[in-house]
């Protein structure tokens, strides 16, 4: 089986704001996303024990109020990041949706991560988002607007780094009905391209760190 | 130079007789994973990351620029950019007795070093070392102050980097850099500032030293009012 | 979050060099800041950034019912969204007092200067007109944040173009772009905002200050004009008290920076335009970073092979998963009684395309066939499921699911329908013989 994953970009660094910021584009879908913390967060909010995650994604039109996606990108960070190292202070992380053609739950969790990246506070591990539709009994890695539309179920993978180094699926979001053998072959196929994406964020800070060269 | 990202683990061979782990770097039992994203470092036994990051998390023994925000009691409430406050007492200053206290007002700076930081309560910080003595610590008067980002304050004041040098040899200028972010700078006039502000700014990813050459003398050359 | 307080040295550094006409990123006191206006790949998109400033306008468009006062106008709605990646002292879904002047000065500006033609966006006097909705999102401030605002809020109104209808007696078609093609909205003019700062009881100006700077200046003052030296509102929200004489050299200033801006929308406009009708896909706000930058990364698309599921293992997997087939709800009877279904439809499948065959260009319309096709996929499917299964699987049931008399049943139909598969396919080579 083979797929493709979409041309990636990014751009590090350039709110003036915000602690930690990226722009990331996979294919045409492009989102803005920021991380600012560890900071203070209001009496009503905080947390003794642990850091109080404020999640948002917001799309380019309408009420945002609410969204899908906060759930599994809130799920992921609660995993990813140790919240107990900071006690009585938040995270604020919040993503914009720029330009949408399809795959955008996947965008947003890498661009949440680069955020973080870009943020240098401590957490436990990357993550990444891979999503993967079907259409017609083939699976489609990183579709766009017209194929996520055509599809018949659709599989979100939020996938992060084991402890041996190899990607293990840390949530899931799944739409429509899949049989076990149908999940396994997305499976196989989400892991090789969480392996590309972790390999571009590491390719991408080096580049950062290139000034610390002297 | 290695780059390593949370969630690996560091196998250097460099690492394996460390013993001292820094910044960035937790050990799990037997291995050493790295918990932020920066670019490996070791020197004696040493071993740490250098992290890009803006926000300051409080360390003891670091020195800092503070904002006075109020005065309450015997204490003065401290904004360092953390979470949390920060607060100094009264009694923390060169030369400070019960009737001979601190001028501070709201919105004056100060340079000081964290002694204390207990989670979960506020930072305490000083204006002097163990022998009462200020050694450059205490008010800061007229300059500027700005923030720019942690490791960017951690390289200008290596002494190994050549910025600072090479703007010595067209500005004449005095400055504080704290390990918070903030830096403060004072000039004889009010053009000199603004171009040291510009030149600092943007050399933060200047590599080259002809690039720093011409950035400099550029910045020197230029009309403020445009 | 807390944002740190303004330092008294700071505030004094900045009030010096502005009374002496120096500013801290080089520019003269009445200069503006470059403007940057990029329109994006869907329509009625647009971000625009001057400075550090960053704003993204977004306009959609819906049929809803007009207001009994005023059956024959459309409706204009503005919505503004601070978020904490602007401002770290901004909440998520909370607008505060800073949003609620943002919105009330686009209003004024957008809805009450009636740039746009309210009129012809009804399409039913009384019954249906266009709601067009105008979002606003704030994603970095540094200053002049309502110029930012209604640039590109005026720009995405320029690049929006709704559906396209016809009124028929009983109801109302709408089109989607393919069918015909999508029409824009009537504008007249375009409002321009320029963001002035005070100094010295009004003696000073100051034009599109930074946020540190505004932070100690006394006051500001908004002009929003056009190209046609229209001024269409004007707006201040602190305590001075101006003389007609510096409101006067405000405006002059203001409509010379609104002809320049102007020239820039239309010129925006005219290249997406150029772009659409050569059926160019345009990039939008896909990134188009230099790579000079070290902040910056990209990498190619790539073509991702996954390990291959081996067919040989499937088997004893698949004994691992017995358990939960048996178990729920009768899946054997489920599955028998599939195939008899399916092998009638892939059976009609068969004779309608020999029947295509023979007459040649017979058009057989698309649901038919492809829900045919569908169902005989899942039939191969579920032959995949059953298939290695067969023989195992009804011993296994056997001995499982002692008691209960319906094991039996299951057991023969497959059976039978196994017959009828057989029967089947022979009746087919049969037929194909003829």
């Amino acid at each position: 089986m083979a797929g493709r994953l979409r041309e990636m970009r990014c751009e590090l660094s350039f709110l003036k704001n915000a602690d930690g910021s990226a722009c990331f584009s996979q294919g045409s879908t492009c989102i803005w996303a920021s991380c600012s913390g560890p900071g203070d967060v209001h009496a009503s909010k905080a947390n003794e024990e642990a850091m109080t995650l404020d999640i948002s994604y917001r799309a380019n039109c309408g009420d945002n109020k609410f969204s899908v996606l906060n759930n599994i990108i809130q799920s992921t960070l609660a995993k990813a990041i140790n919240l107990e190292l900071f006690p009585h202070t938040g995270l604020v992380v919040t993503i914009h949706g720029i330009q949408d053609d399809g795959s955008m739950g996947a965008v947003s969790l890498n661009g949440a991560c680069f955020a973080l990246l870009d943020n240098g506070m401590p957490f436990e591990t990357v993550f990444c988002g891979v999503l993967i539709v079907r259409v017609k009994d083939e699976l489609i890695i990183d579709p766009t607007a017209k194929q996520e539309a055509a599809s018949t179920g659709k599989v979100l993978f939020a996938v992060c780094k084991g402890t041996d180094g190899f990607p293990e699926v840390c949530s899931m979001d799944v739409i429509g009905n899949w049989d076990y053998l149908q999940l396994e072959a997305a499976w196989s196929l989400a892991q090789p391209s969480a392996s590309a994406i972790f390999e571009f964020y590491t390719s991408v800070m080096k580049r950062k760190h290139s000034v610390d060269e002297h | 130079m290695a780059v390593y990202l949370p969630g690996d683990v560091i196998n250097e061979p460099s690492s394996s007789d460390s013993s001292i782990i820094g910044y960035g770097i937790n050990l799990r039992g037997e291995k050493k994973v790295v918990t932020q994203p920066g670019a490996f470092r070791s020197d004696e036994g040493k071993i740490w990351l250098s992290v890009h990051s803006k926000r300051y998390i409080p360390q003891e023994g670091d020195r800092v620029i503070a904002i006075v925000t109020s005065k309450t009691g015997d204490f003065f409430r401290l904004d360092i950019g953390t979470a949390e406050y920060a607060m100094i007492s009264f009694t923390n200053f060169e030369g400070a007795t019960k009737r001979n206290r601190p001028n501070l007002k709201t919105g004056d700076i100060i340079y000081a070093t964290v002694f204390d930081t207990t989670p979960r309560t506020e930072a305490e910080l000083t204006c002097v070392d163990d022998e009462k003595r200020a050694r450059g610590m205490g008010q800061l008067n007229g300059g500027y102050m700005f923030k720019v980002s942690l490791n960017h304050c951690r390289r200008l004041i290596n002494p190994s980097c050549e910025i600072l040098q090479t703007m010595g040899k067209f500005f004449k200028f005095e400055i504080t850099v704290g390990m918070n972010g903030r830096i403060w700078v004072n000039a004889p006039t009010t053009e000199e500032i603004i171009k040291i502000h510009d030149v600092i700014n943007k050399s933060e990813f200047i590599t080259g030293e002809d690039e720093l050459i011409s950035l400099v003398q550029h910045s020197y050359t230029r009309s403020v009012s445009g | 979050m807390r944002v740190p307080p303004l330092t008294t040295c700071e505030k004094e550094v900045i009030l010096e060099a502005l009374k002496s006409g120096k500013r801290f990123d080089f520019r003269g006191l009445e200069e503006f800041r470059g403007v940057k206006l990029v329109v994006g790949s869907e329509i009625g998109t647009a971000i625009c950034t001057i400075g550090n400033t960053k704003v993204i306008a977004a306009v959609s468009a819906q049929i809803a019912e007009p207001s009994s006062m005023r059956p024959h106008k459309g409706v204009i709605i503005i919505d503004v969204d601070l978020s904490p990646m602007a401002n770290v002292s901004n909440e998520h879904d909370r607008l505060g007092s800073k949003g609620m002047e943002l919105i009330r000065l686009l209003e004024l500006i957008i809805r009450d200067s009636r740039c746009i033609d309210v009129e012809s966006l009804c399409i039913r006097a009384g019954k249906e007109i266009w709601k067009v909705r105008v979002d606003v999102r704030i994603l970095d401030e540094d200053g002049s944040l309502l110029d930012c605002a209604c640039l590109a809020a005026i720009t995405a109104l320029q690049h929006f173009k709704r559906p396209n209808v016809t009124l028929e007696p009983h109801h109302t078609l709408i089109y989607s772009e393919y069918e015909k093609a999508p029409v824009p909205l009537n504008i007249y003019h375009m409002p321009i905002c320029t963001t002035i700062g005070l100094l010295d009881k009004g003696q000073m100006v100051v034009i599109d200050p930074t946020e540190k700077e505004a932070a100690c200046l006394d006051g500001s003052i908004v002009v929003a004009c056009n190209k046609r030296r229209e001024v269409c509102a004007l707006h201040q929200s602190t305590n001075l008290v101006l003389s007609t004489k510096q409101i006067e050299r405000c405006v002059k200033l203001a409509m010379s920076r609104a002809e320049a801006l102007t020239a820039v929308v239309s010129d925006v406009i005219k290249q997406d335009q150029r772009e659409r009708s050569a059926f160019k896909r345009p990039d939008g706000f896909s990134i188009t970073t230099p790579s000079l930058i070290l902040t910056s990364g990209t990498a190619a698309a790539r073509q991702i092979n996954a390990p291959r599921i081996q067919h040989g293992r499937e088997p004893e997997e698949k004994m691992l998963y017995q358990p939960s087939v048996i178990v729920n709800e009768n899946p054997l009877s489920v599955g028998s009684v599939k195939q008899e279904e399916v092998d009638e439809d892939a059976l009609i499948a068969e004779q309608l395309s020999i029947i295509q065959n023979s007459v040649g260009g017979v058009a057989v319309s698309d649901p038919q066939s492809s829900g045919v096709s569908k169902r005989k996929k899942e039939k191969e499917m579920v032959d995949d499921l059953l298939d290695g299964i067969c023989d195992s699987e009804e011993e296994e049931v056997k001995t499982e699911i002692l008691g209960s008399s319906e094991p039996m049943e299951v057991v023969l139909p497959v059976v039978e329908q196994q017959k009828d598969e057989e029967d089947v396919t022979s009746w087919r080579k049969k037929k194909k013989k003829v």
